[in-house]
């Protein structure tokens, strides 16, 4: 999966669960500005985990602010499936 | 000093559609609303009825947000707790506050959206489950989003005993009352069953009559599953008065038991307790009751013994007994049915109208009441009572009376 891809993925999963169209939200936009609450953010995760089959563990994403870095970590968790791959 | 407590307002979703009005003019009527099932292919099925909710779109007075994290049973319980409400001329802001309690009743929670979830989980072989499938099936969902809704912040409850569940929530709405641990209270009950898992489960248990309801008919051969919430919007009697408010009836007693017999064979004992106990409660004598809404399921089994029962504790006043079984109009709405129950129970009272048994065929020498047969009745009764026998055993019956 090319990097835009993920990207489109992770913004489209964010404005399928907040219902608000995939072109309000970029890798700035931050959870606050589209109130993001605890119930989204573990709604977000779960389409993350069905869109990429990943299990992201809890602390994966304590503390992130911003699209962006979902972006990163799902990109980073893909490397590394990809790198834990058998040849 | 313990407080009277009156009901002023009902909001009912049943079989008849949105509205107390609709489904007061259905039961008014003899008119059972009873038809073939459109929830699944009963092809699958033992049975092809059902008394659903038809065109329930809750989509353009529940927003969006709230839809998403509940099921259908709840939003049943929310639109009926605002009818309530409104039906007794309140809004919100009355009814916001610590004063306010909220207690309703379910027998399965949210069945619609763990049907869905489950598929996936065993049907589709996924491995992951919706995140909000627990808040979604939570039994007390519907207490929950009348609470956000209204602002209410008094006591708060859902209580679960199959289908006995709206009486003993009201029944605990009363005393909460009565005992002043709260001023005025929604109280109720909702249920959505026809869900496919929720239907094969009964199909499965065999009590489904595979023709309609005929409660205390000679060929009565089961029950019908029954949609809807009931919630009842309960003050104390003073403040009821001395605001001016249209009173349907007192809720004026509960009595509770339990059969310690059998998970699904009924008991005389036990409902004879529950009745002798909701007659105390009420401070009632057996000959101030002029009309009795049963349990009365329609199955071999309920209908015989629940007469039995009446007799045992009202003796030779039960011949001046009229008894009916509504759930031969509105089917058998399990944690809903004492609220859809109690509502017919207040509006009968308050019109001097007793709704019948509908679907009657012919006597059968086991139920030798006054079942109202198939037509409606002028009655002016003092009180009434209404009476819940659920599965496990868990009785609860209230008593109503004339105000």
């Amino acid at each position: 999966m090319a990097d835009g891809d993920t990207r489109a993925e992770v913004i489209g999963a964010i404005a399928k669960v907040k219902s608000i169209p995939a072109e309000e939200i970029g890798p700035e936009t931050e959870f606050a500005e589209i109130h993001v609450d605890s119930l989204d953010a573990i709604e977000i995760l779960f389409e993350l985990e069905e869109r990429f089959d990943l299990s992201v563990p809890d602390e994966a994403v304590q503390g992130m602010e911003r699209v962006g870095q979902v972006i990163e970590a799902v990109e980073r968790a893909l490397a590394e499936r990809a790198e834990a791959a058998p040849d | 000093m313990a407080h009277r407590v009156a009901v002023t307002g009902v909001g009912v979703i049943s079989a008849f559609g949105r509205g107390a009005e609709a489904f007061w003019q259905g039961l008014s009527t003899g008119t059972s609303g009873i038809r073939p099932l459109q929830a699944m292919d009963p092809a699958e099925l033992r049975f092809g009825q059902g008394a659903e909710v038809p065109d329930l779109d809750p989509s353009g007075e529940i927003a969006r947000e709230v839809l998403h994290i509940s099921d259908r049973f709840a939003w049943m319980a929310l639109l009926a707790a605002r009818d309530a409400v409104a039906d007794a001329g309140l809004s919100a802001a009355d009814v916001a506050g610590t004063g306010t309690a909220v207690a309703t009743g379910s027998c399965l929670g949210g069945q619609g959206v763990q049907d869905v979830e489950y598929e996936r989980l065993f049907g589709e072989r996924r491995s992951r489950l919706h995140p909000l499938t627990i808040p979604r099936v939570m039994a007390n969902s519907g207490a929950s989003l009348i609470s956000m809704d209204l602002g209410i912040e008094g006591p708060g409850f859902t209580l679960s005993t199959a289908c006995s569940s709206a009486n003993h929530a009201l029944g605990q709405a009363l005393w909460l009352l009565r005992s002043g641990a709260a001023e005025r209270a929604i109280a109720g009950g909702s249920e959505a069953p026809f869900t496919r898992a929720n239907l094969l489960a009964w199909s499965a248990l065999r009590v489904v009559s595979p023709d309609t309801c005929r409660p205390f008919s000679a060929d009565r051969d089961g029950m019908i599953l029954g949609e809807g919430a009931g919630m009842l919007m309960l003050e104390t009697l003073e403040a009821a008065r001395a605001r001016g408010a249209r009173i349907y009836a007192e809720l004026a007693g509960c009595g509770m038991s339990c059969d310690a017999h059998h998970v699904t064979q009924p008991s005389e004992r036990g409902p004879a307790a529950a009745l002798s106990a909701a007659l105390a409660d009420a401070g009632l004598a057996p000959e101030q009751i002029g009309y009795v809404n049963a349990h009365g399921t329609g199955t071999d089994a309920n209908d015989p013994t629940e007469c039995a029962a009446l007799r045992r504790v009202f003796g030779a006043h039960a011949e001046r007994l009229a008894v009916s079984s509504t759930k031969s109009m509105h089917g058998h709405a399990l944690g809903a049915a004492g609220a859809l129950e109690g509502v017919a129970t207040a509006l009968a009272l308050y019109h001097g109208l007793l709704p019948p048994t509908a679907n009657f065929t012919r006597p059968d020498p086991a139920c030798d009441l006054d079942v109202v047969p198939n037509d409606p009745r002028t009655a002016e009764v003092e009180a009434a009572l209404s009476s819940s026998f659920a599965f496990g055993g868990l009785n609860a019956v209230l008593a109503l009376r004339r105000v």
